[in-house]
Formats: structure tokens, C-alpha cells, sequence
């Protein structure tokens, strides 16, 4: 099982080949979820634009300011706590790249 | 009211601040003591000089006039933030790796170290950085202004005051940005006092911001009401501009000079990134979230005329918090400042760089020949362009008078700088891209920069409202704000749009078209491929590595011996039980360093890198290498030659010294022997002669007696000296061999009846007559006298009580082979090798003879081209006579 490529596991530490293939399995989905992480974003910030402005030509109201922040703020904070989220398994997978050794789990398999 | 002068101490006290967090992080990173210098949480906060004061007052005013589409100069940024794994981790790690200085310098460095395109990419620099440096003069004077506007006693001059400021922002920069010139050009000092900047004014907006949200508006509740009442209450967003925007400063994040200065160049620790891609999104977000209501409640309370950019500062000073109002002023000259001094810092590198030095260099001609000459010029270059940089920056402020046309100029920055954006995203991601291309698009995206946005927003002067309407030279399709007819988009959007899609096409399709040189295509290599080129954050890290490999390796380097004890010790201290240590990173790391110690660092980098793989050797590798072993090659190869000359002459004189000490040997033993050999039968002749001498009656019998006694010992004397004489004979290869055809057992015949002569009938002696009937063809004499000495010397040892001789004859091919074998308890295996030595004798007190016997035997059958040997393992002794019937001599010149 080869490593994800450009998640620069090529280089990866040296365990055991079942760990290690569980480690870069980890790996490969992390980087997935680090790829699609800004598209989410952008998506998510995409969706004010279709809002009714107000403008004669829309029909709708328009959304209130208040909404608006709120819907904008949330987002925004959904994604760095996910942002968040993606650092720390970074730090604990991608041991490789942070320089840490990997935790070892209590039933021996990590 | 807070006096002026009140504001100007703060202001000054600040500063004072300032200079000691800098000249102390400086300090401490100059003695290496305090980690925290570097950070993730400095490396975040310095990020935040992307929050100018721009941001810091002109966000309110953004909001307060174009509701929230303020927030998307944060998003952009955010976005990029959290898709650090793909994009910065990249830029960082390749600027880490190419020791990049500045954006202009990794550009350059991406297309073959081009320094026109360094040249094109500083200058579109300097045209966009400037008129934004002059933005922040005008924030902090506003800002001044707004006070001295409360304070009666105004002697206040906004020039003086902007002269001032920038002045003091010019020295700062210069004490802090160009203290050294270390590879790294990382600057602990600056970076740490905007760390400390991003804090108080991130503390100012939110004191601010709760101030407004529960002092004045009574709660969350209650001013998203007001901000719903308020004329920013709907959604109002053009959402061609929203996405543009957005994009705009995610380019703009990446592009900035002064970003790229803080987020590379600064940067401690790729790894940095991971605390980064969510700390800055936060702190963006934190500077952000009070921005809408205290637009709103601005609005809402300030009188109509009220200039909402400032809305931050006069809105508490409007409710009488002096406090509030003074720490909101130093959060707007926290931005302001640390963006001018880390922007006026990045571009002096950059013109320093790629514009002053190398017209300094070429116009000195003779190129840089003494190096401590040029790190002078270059700080001095540097410090001289950070001045006028700041110079620009003022005479901006004042000719543009300070009024409403800065304020414009933040998007028309940004969209100026993101021109670099093709290249740049193009030359980390593609490997086709060119350094023509590049050249291009940037040209392209430049001028429709500057015709459609920097001059219809900022030259009012410069370009007449007829081309604005007409068109240039009165082409319809040429309108700056209605390129190709394209009417009715806002004007950014437009420019944005066209500028960035024609800078990208022509950079596509001149990339495709053109053929890179050498150093573009290494370099594009490199830096697409950095992840596989560069070692990640620390050292070595590898599973490929082949320990066997390794150990192989090593041994050729350091030695067999070195390196197993290395690889021991390394086992060991990895507490491992297999044969050979994991290849750890530490492990790697270790023996390159050991590898380094005999072949140089970069020989050992690059072996180990071949082996533990991952890391492909980079040019500035392969040429070290090649430097360092071709000295090694030279230096080796002649050690090689002296080592094997000297072996060579070590070994002849060692083999030449044991000759000698051997010769020596055996003559002084031969001396000895014959000596001892003499002695004995003279010694007995002079006895007995002088009884005959001097004794008086002695009988006949006596008298006969002693004579023979004299006379055999005589006789024995005479048979010594012809053995001695025989043997020096045939060693000195001087015999004389008559050759004849006989019958061996003719042969055997004389042998043992002159063998047997006297000894009584002792020896019973066994042969086979039918197998004697052999012709041979040799020294007959010889042989026979072979023969009588081995018949003689069975008679003498053989212990047996019935002594019994048997001569066996068995034919091999050309040679005979004729076995003397006794039925006596036969020779002690120690004494074996030594019975064909001069003198040796198994048993000396029943020796008869001198010892000399079987020398001699050997000496002859060698020269009859055959052979005398002692048979062991055998009942009694055997000796084997070995007689070839071919007749050739060896020896036949002599004869």
C-alpha cells in the first residue's frame, strides 16, 4: 500500500507494516478532508450571493442583516473549528511531517 | 477632553514600548535563549498585519456604507488559511528550501533566476504598496486629527504630524529590519513588536466593539435589532463583487509582499502552519465580529456628516470614554504601523535586491569581489531604499491632499498585486510554466491593472473623462471600465476579471509556446516537486531506507570495523534486538553526520539520500558533491598509490630480512653442527695418539688397537668431510650426473650387498623380483647410493627384535615409486619433517653417522628430477623413493 501522494508520507517513520498501513489509510483520508475543506468554505461563503438584495428585479425580501451575520459568523466558525480539528489529527497522523512519534493506542494496533 | 499633548505622550510611550520589545526579542534571539520568539502563536500574530488600519477603521466604514460585504477581505484570507496543507504549506516549505527572500525572489528563482521578471514583480510592488503605505499615514492623521478636532487648544498641522510618523516608522523599520543579513533574514525584533501590535489592536476593536454592543446598544439582542433597524439592515450585497472580493483578498493574502515577508520569510517552523490555519481565522473573525454593529449603532448615533471610517474613534470619544477612545487610537496605530514598517522592510528588500544591487554591480563593473564590501552595500542599500520608500509613501499622502481618493485605493492595491498570482500559483503547480510566459502575462495583467482600475480610480489627472467614455484613441472597446464593449459591471469586478483572466491566458499560452532553458525546467522541477526534493520539517525521515544498505555503505566509507561498532552502539541505544538498527530519523540523521565527518556533508546527504530514498539530490548537492569527490578522488587515489608502493617495498624487505636471518640461522647452525661433528672423532684421535705417544709399554695389542682406533676415527673424519663435501656439491648444483640405462633391480642388487656388508645377516630383507624388473634411466651410482643409505640407516634404527626390510616397487605413470619399509616402531611424527634437515638424527646416541645421510638423498633424488619422502601413518617407517625413468635432468648445463 503506497502512501498518499503529496501528503509526503513517502518519507514516513518506521513501524510495523500493519500499523503503518493503517497510519497511512488515516493519512490518505486526511488528506481528502484537507482538499475539500477550502471547497466547503467556499461553497458555504457562496451561498450569500444568491440572496435577494431587495433590488426591484428579485423577487423575495431581502434577508435582514442580523440573519446574514449570523449565517456568515457560523460558517465561519463551523470551518475553523474544523480547521481546528483537521491540526490535531494532523498532528497525531501525520507524525512524519510534525516530527512527533504517534500515540500509541492502549490495544496495540497504532 | 483629552489634551492633545496627552495623546502624543501615549503615542510616544507606545512607541518607546515598542523599540524595547523589539531591541529585547532581538537580544534574546541573538543569545538563543527564549523559544517563544518562535512561536506558532507569534508566527499567527505576526500574520495579522494583514489587518491594516485599513481594516481597523476603514472596515466600519466599509460596513457603515456597503453593509456586510466588508467580511469578505476576511474570508479570502480564510480560506486560503484552511487550505494551508495544499497551498502555504507549499510556498513555505519552498521558500524555506530555496532561501527566499522576498516574493520578487521566488518568482525570480522559480523561472531560471530571472532577475527582469524580479525587476517587473518589485516595481508592480512599489507602485501598489505605496499609495497603501500613504493609506496608513492617513489613518494615523485622521485619527490625530479626530482628537485634536476635541481638543480646544488645536495648534495641529496634519503635514507635520505625517512627516513625523513617518519619519519615526523609517527609523524603526531601519534600526529593526536591517540589523543583519543572516541567510534566513528572519527579524525576531520586528516580528515580535507586531505580535504585540496584533494583540492591542485586537483588544482595542473588541473593547471597542463591547463597548458599543453592551454599553451603548444594551446587549446582543438589542443591537441586532438596531443593526436590522439601522440603513445597513438588509442584505444588500452585489454578489459579483462578494465573490470577486473574496478572491480578490485570498490573492491579495498570498501575494502581499509584506504577507509573504511575515508568512515565509519570518518563518520559524513550516509546522508554524498548523496552529496558523486555525488561530488566524479566529483572530480574523474576532476583528470582524463587531465591525457590522458598531457601523450600525455609528450610523445610527454620529451626527450625519460624520465620516464613518473613524467611527471606531469618535464613537466612544462621542460618549466620553477618553480611555476607550485612547486605547481604540493606539489599536489603528498598531495596524498602521506595523504594516508600514513590515511592508516598507519587505519592498527594501526587494529593491535593494533586485534593482539596486545589480545596477550597483554592473556599474561597477569588476563584480563583487571582496564579500564583506558587498553585505555593507547591501544593508546600506537596503536602509537607503526603506527611506525612500517612506519618502514615497509621504509625498503620496500629500500630493494626493489626503482626501477620499486614498481610501479607494485598498481593493485597487489588491487587485495590483494579485497580477502575481498566475505566476505564482502556476509556477509552485505547473511544470510547464516559463519564464516568457510568466514575463507576459504579468506585462499584460499589469497595464489592464493600471488602464482599468488604478488610473480611472486614482489619476483623475491623468486620464481624461473622453477616454474614460470613448475609449482610448476613441476605440469603443477600448473604455477602461467597458473593456470589449462588456458594459455594466462594477468597475473592480471588470478590472479584476479582465486583468487576471488575460494575465492568465497570455501566461498560459506563452508558457505553452516557449521552450524553457535549463535552469527554468531544474528549477520548475524543484519547486513543483518540493515535497519530494526537500527533507520534511526535521531531518531525515525514511522506511525505505535499507539498513543493509546502509550498513554496506557505511562500512566502504568509514571502514568495516567503525562501522559495525557505530551501528552497534546505535542498536543499542535504540534498544532494538534485531541485527541491525531501525533506520530511524534520529539513526540517518546520526550517520550522515558520522558519513559527513570522512566525505564531506554533502557526499553523505546525498548517499544517504540515495539510499533512504524520498529525497532526490538537489543541483547545489550534485555540484558540492562533485567538488568534494573529486578532491577526495585525487586525494585518495594518490594515498592509494603512496600506500601500495610502500606495502610493496615493506613486504620485499620483510621478505628479504627472513632470507637472511634464515641463511643466517642455518649457517650458524651448520658452523655448529659440523664443529660439534669434527670435534668428536678429533678428539678421540688426539687421545689415543698421545697415548701411543706418551705411554711407555704398551703392548702390540694395545698399540694395534689404538691405532685402528685412530684410523677409523680418521676414517670417520674423511667420510664426514666427503658427505659435507658431497652436499655442498650437489646444493650448489655442481654434480656431475652420468646418466645410464640399468635394470633397477641390478640397482637394488649393489645397493644391499654393499649395504649389508658386515652387518651379519641382521636385517632380513623382503623384495619382489618380479616388479624390480623395471628400466630406468638415470644416475645409476646415485641411486644406489640413495638406496644404501636408506638399506643402511633400516639396519642402524630399526628397533625391532627381528629387524625386517621390505622394498615394495609400484609403477605410476612415468615415475616409480620404491617404498623402504622396516617393521621398526618408525620415526616420532615431531621428528618427521625434520629427518631430511643437515644433522638431524631421531636418536644421537645411537647415531653412527654425521646426520648428514638423508640430506644428501634428498639432495640427489631432487637432482635426478625426483623424489625422497617420509611416509607417515604407517606401521614402522617408510620411506618412499620416488624415481622418475624419464631421463631429462633439470639441471643439464651443469653436467
Amino acid at each position: 500500500m503506497s502512501p498518499a501522494p503529496g501528503s509526503g508520507a513517502s518519507q514516513a517513520g518506521t513501524d510495523q507494516a500493519h500499523s503503518q498501513e493503517r497510519r497511512s489509510a488515516l493519512r490518505r483520508r486526511l488528506m481528502d478532508i484537507s482538499k475539500l475543506l477550502p471547497a466547503f468554505g467556499m461553497l458555504l461563503f457562496a451561498v450569500p450571493m444568491l440572496w435577494p438584495t431587495g433590488e426591484p428585479a428579485q423577487a423575495g425580501d431581502p434577508v435582514a442583516m442580523s440573519s446574514a451575520i449570523r449565517y456568515v459568523f457560523l460558517v465561519w466558525a463551523a470551518l475553523i473549528t474544523l480547521s481546528f480539528c483537521f491540526s490535531l489529527a494532523v498532528g497525531q497522523w501525520a507524525s512524519h511531517w510534525t516530527g512527533k512519534k504517534p500515540r500509541r493506542r492502549r490495544d496495540g494496533s497504532g | 477632553m483629552a489634551s492633545l499633548n496627552a495623546l502624543i505622550l501615549v503615542c510616544l510611550a507606545y512607541v518607546v514600548v515598542l523599540f524595547g520589545v523589539a531591541f529585547a526579542a532581538d537580544r534574546l534571539a541573538a543569545r538563543r535563549g527564549a523559544r517563544w520568539l518562535g512561536s506558532p502563536l507569534i508566527y499567527t500574530l505576526s500574520l495579522s498585519i494583514y489587518c491594516t488600519a485599513w481594516t481597523f477603521y476603514g472596515a466600519v466604514g466599509y460596513a457603515a456604507r456597503s453593509g456586510l460585504e466588508f467580511i469578505t477581505i476576511y474570508l479570502g484570507p480564510t480560506l486560503v488559511m484552511i487550505g494551508w496543507w495544499w497551498g502555504l504549506r507549499k510556498l513555505v516549505r519552498i521558500g524555506r528550501s530555496q532561501r527566499v527572500t522576498s516574493i520578487a525572489d521566488l518568482i525570480s528563482a522559480r523561472y531560471g533566476k530571472s532577475n527582469l521578471l524580479a525587476m517587473g514583480v518589485t516595481i508592480l510592488a512599489v507602485i501598489t504598496v505605496t499609495p497603501y503605505i500613504a493609506l496608513q499615514l492617513q489613518s494615523i492623521t485622521l485619527s490625530f486629527g479626530a482628537f485634536a478636532e476635541a481638543d480646544p487648544s488645536r495648534n495641529y498641522n496634519d503635514t507635520t504630524t505625517v512627516f513625523w510618523v513617518t519619519a519615526g516608522l523609517a527609523v524603526f523599520a531601519i534600526l529593526f529590519g536591517t540589523r543583519n543579513l543572516d541567510v534566513n533574514e528572519r527579524h525576531h525584533g520586528v516580528v515580535t513588536a507586531i505580535a504585540l501590535e496584533a494583540v492591542v489592536k485586537l483588544v482595542a476593536l473588541l473593547a471597542v466593539g463591547i463597548f458599543v454592543v453592551w454599553g451603548i446598544a444594551g446587549g446582543f439582542g438589542d443591537a441586532m435589532a438596531r443593526i436590522d433597524a439601522s440603513e445597513i439592515g438588509e442584505w444588500q450585497v452585489n454578489s459579483s463583487r462578494w465573490a470577486v472580493i473574496t478572491f480578490l483578498s485570498a490573492a491579495a493574502f498570498v501575494c502581499l509582499p509584506r504577507m509573504f515577508q511575515v508568512m515565509v520569510v519570518e518563518n520559524e517552523d513550516e509546522r508554524h502552519l498548523r496552529i496558523a490555519a486555525w488561530a488566524f481565522p479566529l483572530y480574523l473573525m474576532l476583528i470582524s465580529i463587531f465591525v457590522v454593529p458598531i457601523a450600525a449603532i455609528g450610523l445610527d448615533l454620529m451626527p450625519a456628516g460624520a465620516n464613518p471610517d473613524l467611527f471606531v474613534l469618535t464613537l466612544p470619544l462621542s460618549q466620553g470614554q477618553q480611555g476607550l477612545a485612547m486605547l481604540s487610537f493606539l489599536g489603528g496605530f498598531s495596524s498602521a504601523t506595523s504594516m508600514v514598517i513590515v511592508a516598507a522592510m519587505a519592498l527594501s528588500t526587494m529593491v535593494s535586491n533586485h534593482i539596486v544591487m545589480p545596477v550597483w554591480l554592473r556599474a561597477r563593473g569588476d563584480g563583487a569581489s571582496v564579500s564583506g564590501d558587498v553585505r555593507n552595500i547591501v544593508l546600506y542599500s537596503r536602509r537607503v531604499s526603506i527611506a525612500v520608500i517612506m519618502a514615497l509613501g509621504y509625498f503620496y499622502y500629500v500630493l494626493s491632499g489626503g482626501g477620499a481618493a486614498l481610501s479607494a485605493i485598498g481593493l485597487v492595491s489588491f487587485t495590483g498585486i494579485a497580477q502575481i498570482l498566475p505566476a505564482l500559483v502556476g509556477g509552485l503547480y505547473w511544470r510547464g510554466a516559463t519564464r516568457s510566459g510568466a514575463l507576459a502575462g504579468l506585462s499584460v495583467g499589469f497595464c489592464l491593472w493600471v488602464f482599468t482600475l488604478l488610473l480611472p480610480e486614482l489619476g483623475s489627472g491623468l486620464l481624461t473623462a473622453r477616454v474614460i467614455e470613448q475609449g482610448l484613441f476613441g476605440l469603443g472597446w477600448l473604455r477602461p471600465q467597458a473593456l470589449f464593449g462588456i458594459e455594466g459591471l462594477d468597475p473592480t469586478v471588470h478590472a479584476v476579471m479582465w486583468s487576471l483572466i488575460l494575465n492568465t491566458g497570455v501566461f498560459v499560452c506563452v508558457s505553452v509556446a516557449s521552450i524553457p532553458n535549463a535552469l527554468e525546467r531544474l528549477q520548475g522541477a524543484q519547486f513543483v516537486n518540493v515535497f519530494d526534493h526537500s527533507s520534511a520539517p526535521r531531518g531525515w525521515t525514511g522506511s525505505v531506507a535499507q539498513c543493509e544498505d546502509l550498513m554496506i555503505m557505511s562500512q566502504r566509507i568509514l571502514g568495516a570495523q567503525e562501522a559495525q561498532a557505530f551501528f552497534q552502539r546505535e542498536l543499542l541505544r535504540q534498544g532494538g534486538r534485531g541485527p541491525l538498527p531501525e533506520p530511524t530519523p534520529t539513526f540517518l540523521e546520526r550517520l550522515e553526520r558520522e558519513l559527513g565527518g570522512s566525505v564531506g556533508a554533502a557526499a553523505a546527504h546525498a548517499m544517504i539520500g540515495q539510499i533512504a530514498g524520498g529525497s532526490s539530490v538537489s543541483v547545489a548537492d550534485l555540484m558540492a558533491v562533485a567538488d568534494e569527490t573529486a578532491q577526495i578522488l585525487e586525494y585518495s587515489s594518490r594515498l592509494e598509490h603512496q600506500s601500495a608502493e610502500l606495502n610493496r617495498t615493506a613486504r620485499e624487505l620483510r621478505e628479504a630480512n627472513g632470507k637472511l636471518t634464515e641463511i643466517s640461522h642455518q649457517k650458524d647452525a651448520f658452523l655448529s653442527q659440523v664443529s660439534h661433528e669434527l670435534r668428536t672423532p678429533m678428539t678421540s684421535i688426539r687421545a689415543f695418539s698421545e697415548i701411543l705417544r706418551d705411554a711407555d709399554g704398551l703392548s702390540a695389542e694395545e698399540g694395534q688397537r689404538y691405532a685402528s682406533i685412530i684410523h677409523d676415527e680418521a676414517q670417520r673424519l674423511t667420510r664426514l668431510l666427503n658427505d659435507l663435501l658431497d652436499l655442498s656439491v650437489l646444493e650448489n648444483g655442481q654434480v656431475s650426473v652420468n646418466i645410464a640405462t640399468g635394470n633397477l633391480g641390478d640397482v637394488l642388487d649393489k645397493a644391499l650387498a654393499s649395504a649389508l656388508t658386515g652387518t651379519a645377516g641382521k636385517l632380513a630383507v623382503t623384495r619382489d623380483r618380479s616388479q624390480e624388473d623395471v628400466v630406468i634411466n638415470s644416475d645409476l651410482d646415485r641411486l644406489a647410493q640413495v638406496f644404501i643409505n636408506l638399506i643402511a640407516n633400516a639396519c642402524k634404527y630399526c628397533d625391532s627384535p627381528d629387524p625386517a626390510l621390505r622394498i615394495s616397487i609400484a609403477r605410476h605413470g612415468t615415475v616409480l615409486w620404491v617404498d623402504f619399509i622396516d617393521n621398526g616402531s618408525g620415526i616420532p611424527a615431531g621428528a618427521q619433517r625434520m629427518v631430511f634437515e643437515k644433522f638431524a638424527r631421531v636418536n644421537p646416541e645411537k647415531a653412527g653417522g654425521a646426520g648428514l645421510g638423508l640430506a644428501i638423498c634428498r639432495e640427489i633424488m631432487q637432482r635426478l628430477g625426483g623424489d625422497i619422502r617420509y611416509v607417515p601413518d604407517r606401521p614402522g617407517s617408510v620411506f618412499r623413493v620416488t624415481v622418475p625413468n624419464v631421463t631429462e635432468l633439470k639441471n643439464s648445463g651443469t653436467s
